[in-house]
């Protein structure tokens, strides 16, 4: 999967999202690469890294885009992996939209400027939307959400649709869109694991949706190909298989809550306000309506085989989810 | 009231000839051809008493005990109700498009109530399904509420040698719906949409897909048997696409089980609804209105159309899509005037 010239001048940028945390491990271990460069505000801080050139850079401040151009054109950057959209709904949409979609702007222009060859970007099925609309196995051509009302999907909707302008103004850049499924595994934390450190979950009463996974091992494991392989275009990174949502929370343990969604929009909104609920109440639409993604693609053209059904990186989850329990409780 | 008993201690169907369901029956059959003599009235209260009679043949048939025993419920009390009915729709194992069969056994010793004691249906022709392989089968569309699609597959699953699985392609507005949404999902029903029948297609199953859609179960009592639009030609491009043979299959029988006399869309749209039916019967009884009337049923299937392969080009000539839809209603359309000819009574078997 490595040829040693694509190895050469690798940057990421986010260090701090679960994608970006395990690609940098991976790239330190990778005995190939000689040295790679990380851009982020805070250097990472799991482990001790030989390899890595840390950046300190600020995406959101003004001319950080001739910055960032400067900085590759400096290094001899020839792949660029974008790991910085966020896990997890932010309590402050207006710094998530500037990092997300500034950010990606400001990134994208100094793709342009810097003359680089590679852009893998870490985006989300999520930007399908959820609805009763959807096909059960939604493909890569299906259209993005049009009007998102969560922040955190619009914001990711917007970064995609630059990317795609890019894609289409700038041909000599070859680019790779990811959509991951949700992340789950024992290091990943976002909101869908975060909804299970609590004992009690409420669901949306009459609505059990199919819910699909990919383990982070397979997830980094799909970066790292479209890191280092010729793969232009969109991918979903989906584990195979579905499971309902019910049976998950049973599996983990959890005391199901069913509440009515005429109720249930404004009182997980309050929570969420209030700092006990791990989403805001627009994000509810995705545990009630289908948003399955169709990994074909992927299988077929990146060869890439998910070590995890959806059902098995569940049951890892679940599995270190009652470990950490069990650990607390002594 | 001591024939109650006796009732489902004969065979199978012979308690149509209870005195109070003869009556209601004929009272119906007098309506159908002379709607000038309905009395509401009276329906009403034959209805009424009809339903009493059906609860103890129930009773008396033991559905609900089969079915609880299904769900293995224990002593129903108001929480434990509550928590069986959240519990029941909750699945362990569902396939990859989310048909549970654990519960669908479950509830099917009611549609096999349905199937064999009250709608009586009697099936043609179900040698015409493959032992295996893609099929798409292709029926008229009847009866406000669909009882047809789960009759059809019942009868694939009880008759077939091969006990097949039917799957079927659902409007979207169900999915909106609480309950029913899930529901539909977890007894294999999938949205009507090209991609999922497709991808049904290509891994090897049978499906059913109604090009009525809407329009056929919400046609006017007036226009009964009579064959709405196929969509636009949806089945057939997928039959082409995916070269799976076509099953037409009539339906007789559906039409009667809720006489629709008017349909409301200003109700509708609060409700989420595609229509507002009114019968004789709903709203005016409430929830009772909703059972539907117990009509005899035939179901016949036809033999399977093939088409030739064509190329993508030719896929996309909607001139020779339409053509062949319209072949194929007037294919269906042709076996329901046949079976209809052969009926002889609304209600009874005889």
């Amino acid at each position: 999967m490595s040829t040693s010239l694509k190895t050469e001048g690798l940057v990421v940028v986010g260090a701090h999202t679960i994608l970006g945390e395990l690609l940098i491990e991976k790239l330190e271990a990778n005995p190939d690469i000689e040295k790679f460069w990380v851009i982020d505000l805070h250097p990472p801080t799991r482990g001790k890294f030989k390899k890595l050139q840390f950046i300190k850079m600020n995406l959101t401040q003004p001319a950080a885009d001739a910055l960032l151009a400067e900085k590759l054109k400096e290094i001899g950057a020839k792949t660029l992996v974008h790991c910085a959209l966020k896990n997890n709904p932010s309590h402050n949409p207006g710094d998530a939209h500037e990092l997300e979609v500034i950010g990606t702007i400001n990134i994208l222009s100094a793709l342009k400027a810097a003359q680089l060859t590679k852009f893998v970007v870490c985006s989300t099925t999520m930007v399908y939307g959820a609805s009763p609309k959807n096909p059960n196995y939604i493909s890569e051509s299906a259209p993005l959400a049009s009007h998102p009302e969560s922040h955190f999907v619009r914001d990711k909707v917007d970064a995609e649709k630059q990317i795609a302008a890019l894609q289409s103004d700038e041909p000599t850049i070859k680019v790779s869109v990811l959509r991951f499924a949700l992340i789950v595994g024992p290091r990943s934390e976002n909101y869908f694991t975060e909804l299970l450190r609590r004992p009690i979950v409420p669901t949306l009463l009459g609505y059990d949706p199919l819910l699909q996974f990919i383990h982070e091992e397979d997830a980094v494991y799909a970066l790292l190909l479209a890191t280092f392989g010729d793969y232009a275009g969109v991918f979903n990174i989906v584990g195979k298989g579905v499971i309902p949502l019910s049976y998950a929370l049973r599996e983990a343990g959890k005391i199901n809550f069913p509440v009515a969604p005429f109720f249930a929009y404004p009182f997980i909104q309050v929570l969420w306000n209030f700092n006990i609920s791990s989403m805001p109440g627009k994000l509810l639409d995705y545990f009630r309506y289908l948003w399955v993604a169709d990994g074909e693609k992927a299988r077929e053209v990146m060869k890439f085989n998910p070590k995890y059904s959806s059902k098995e990186a569940f049951l890892d989850l679940a599995k270190n989810v009652r470990i950490q329990e069990f650990s607390w409780a002594q | 009231m001591g024939t109650v008993k006796s009732i489902a201690q004969k065979k199978k169907g012979s308690f149509w000839d209870h005195k109070i369901l003869r009556e209601l029956a004929e009272e119906l059959e007098r309506y159908y051809s002379d709607p000038s003599s309905f009395d509401p009235k009276k329906l009403e209260a034959l209805a009424f008493e009809f339903f009493n009679e059906l609860k103890k043949v129930l009773k008396e048939v033991g559905v609900l005990s089969q079915m609880k025993q299904g769900l293995k419920s224990k002593a129903p009390t108001a929480f434990g109700f509550l928590k069986k009915a959240l519990h029941l729709i909750q699945s362990d194992e569902v396939d990859d498009f989310g048909l549970d069969r654990k519960f669908e056994l479950s509830i099917k010793p009611f549609f096999d109530f349905l199937f064999t004691h009250y709608f009586r249906v009697s099936v043609s022709g179900i040698e015409n399904i493959p032992n295996e392989g893609r099929a798409l089968v292709v029926a008229n569309h009847s009866g406000v509420l669909p009882y047809d699609a789960a009759m059809i597959k019942i009868a694939i699953f009880n008759e077939h040698p091969a006990r097949r699985e039917l799957r079927f392609l659902v409007d979207d507005f169900v999915f909106h719906f609480p309950f029913l949404g899930i529901l539909m999902n977890r007894i294999g029903g999938v949205r009507a949409c090209p991609e999922n029948a497709e991808r049904l297609l290509k891994s090897d199953e049978l499906i059913a897909v109604f090009p009525e859609g809407i329009k056929g179960i919400s046609k006017k009592f007036s226009d009964r048997y009579r064959l709405q639009r196929f969509g636009r030609g949806g089945a057939v491009r997928l039959a082409f696409k995916t070269q799976s043979p076509i099953i037409p299959v009539a339906v007789v029988g559906a039409e009667e089980i809720h006489p629709l006399l008017y349909k409301s869309t200003t109700l509708a749209r609060p409700l989420g609804i595609p229509f507002f039916p009114v019968t004789p019967t709903f709203p005016w009884l409430g929830p009772l209105g909703a059972i539907p009337l117990p009509t005899k049923w035939t179901i016949q299937i036809g033999k399977p159309i093939t088409y030739p392969s064509i190329t993508s080009r030719e896929i996309n000539d909607g001139i020779l899509i339409n053509r062949e839809t319209e072949k194929l209603r007037e294919t269906i359309q042709k076996m329901v005037l046949e079976l209809l000819k052969e009926r002889r009574s609304v209600f009874f078997s005889d």
